[in-house]
């Protein structure tokens, strides 16, 4: 079952508890990947719908094989799903992260990222295709970008939101919809599954590079001092320790 | 407060403005010039969403005290407009790709034509240096670029056309 991300708007007053909701879902997979000896990848494609099973087919089909620049690098992963609401849209996000972790820095580059939709039959596929880059560019704030928290400066409504992206940080993005008109989207909220799932798909995929389960924002400080911690709890010097986080989820 | 009185030239109209010494530009151009396209979002500049031309060059009116730039020459997006004195090709491209209903718009508007002033032929690299400082909260940004590309060729291509 994927978890249920529909109806979340991470840049409402409740983001974060939502963005938090999902990424426990994802939490709760993992685990039972673990309890039945799969890797989350295959307890994925086992539980969930058909058609949903063959868009992370496809995606999983589109990893490109690559190679990390060193050996302090770690390479990663992600996969995620979501399904609109209550199921009642029969809408659907599946969405892929690939990424580098910088072991020694903390520093993670997102290397590629793409998701499939089904939305019901957009009328106007190029706006659709918009809100859901928009979703993208959300959800890589949500992962990656500081709050606002501010206090003496700043404009209130952004205390409570990742700021997004800028165009410098635009990583290659390939989207995809797979229409169909038994959907009965898509709802404005349907495209915004793409936002949490985006988040998670990266966190999954820090997961798969470094086997540190990093709640967002996934700054360089926060994921070295994860890194650090962990090494710590193993006994191991830092930072030479890195090479023990390897895990592969593939 | 100290009230001081300053000149400016808004879109080309040359006016004086009684201020205070604490005023940003922004303030400046909302309350007395009424020009709305350009906003103090997060009142902090962090946005780009209160881009304006300062004597051709891309500012934040957000983070720009009004009393620094008496005699100077300000942009808005109202002013943006080709060389021609009609309507600038950004405008037609924000249109056709979509962007300019965003928020985000008017400021891009700005930092596209500063852009496309400085270098006629950029590529994508350069378009997303140029406009690095805006940050669109509802949309990715390759229509933006798409947009700046077309506005690009377009204006290529009217010049050849002149010369």
């Amino acid at each position: 079952m994927s978890p249920i991300a529909g109806d979340q708007h991470p840049y409402g007053d409740d983001a974060e508890a939502r963005v938090a909701a999902h990424l426990a879902a994802e939490r709760r997979l993992r685990a039972d990947a673990l309890a039945l000896s799969r890797t989350p990848f295959e307890h994925r494609m086992a539980t969930l719908r058909p058609d949903l099973r063959a868009a992370l087919a496809s995606l999983r089909s589109s990893v490109t094989d690559m190679d990390t620049p060193g050996p302090r690098y770690r390479r990663g992963i992600g996969f995620a799903t979501a399904e609109a609401g209550n199921g009642a849209t029969m809408a659907w996000q599946a969405a892929s992260a690939e990424l580098i972790v910088d072991c020694e820095t903390g520093f993670v580059s997102l290397l590629r990222h793409a998701v499939r939709h089904r939305l019901g039959r957009g009328a106007d596929r190029a706006m659709v295709g918009r809100s859901i880059e928009a979703g993208i560019m959300q959800g890589l704030g949500i992962a990656f970008r500081e709050r606002g928290g501010r206090g003496a400066y700043g404009a209130a409504w952004l205390a409570a939101r990742p700021m997004p992206p800028s165009i410098l940080d635009l990583p290659a993005t390939d989207i995809d919809f797979v229409d169909d008109a038994g959907a009965a989207g898509p709802g404005h909220d349907d495209v915004a599954v793409s936002r949490v799932n985006v988040a998670a798909a990266i966190v999954e995929a820090i997961v798969s590079a470094t086997g540190l389960d990093i709640a967002p924002p996934l700054s360089p400080e926060r994921v070295l001092s994860a890194r650090l911690a962990a090494d710590r709890d193993h006994g191991r010097e830092s930072p030479g320790g890195a090479r023990h986080m390897s895990r592969q989820f593939l | 407060m100290i009230r001081q009185t300053i000149t400016l030239s808004v879109n080309g109209a040359t006016r004086d403005v009684a201020i205070d010494a604490a005023d940003r530009l922004v303030e400046v151009l909302n309350r007395d010039f009424g020009l709305v396209s350009v906003r103090d979002e997060a009142e902090s500049g962090e946005v780009g969403s209160s881009t304006v031309l300062l004597d051709g060059l891309p500012v934040l009116a957000a983070l720009t005290l009004a009393c620094l730039i008496d005699g100077r020459a300000v942009t808005t997006a109202e002013g943006i407009l080709a060389a021609d004195g009609g309507p600038h090709p950004l405008a037609a491209a924000f249109r056709d790709h979509g962007v300019a209903g965003l928020a985000a718009a008017p400021g891009l508007l700005v930092a596209s034509a500063a852009l496309l002033a400085a270098n006629p032929r950029p590529t994508v690299e350069d378009i997303r240096r140029g406009l690095a400082g805006n940050l669109s909260f509802e949309s990715g940004y390759r229509h933006v670029i798409a947009a700046v590309e077309q506005a690009a060729r377009h204006m290529v291509n009217a010049a050849e056309v002149r010369s």
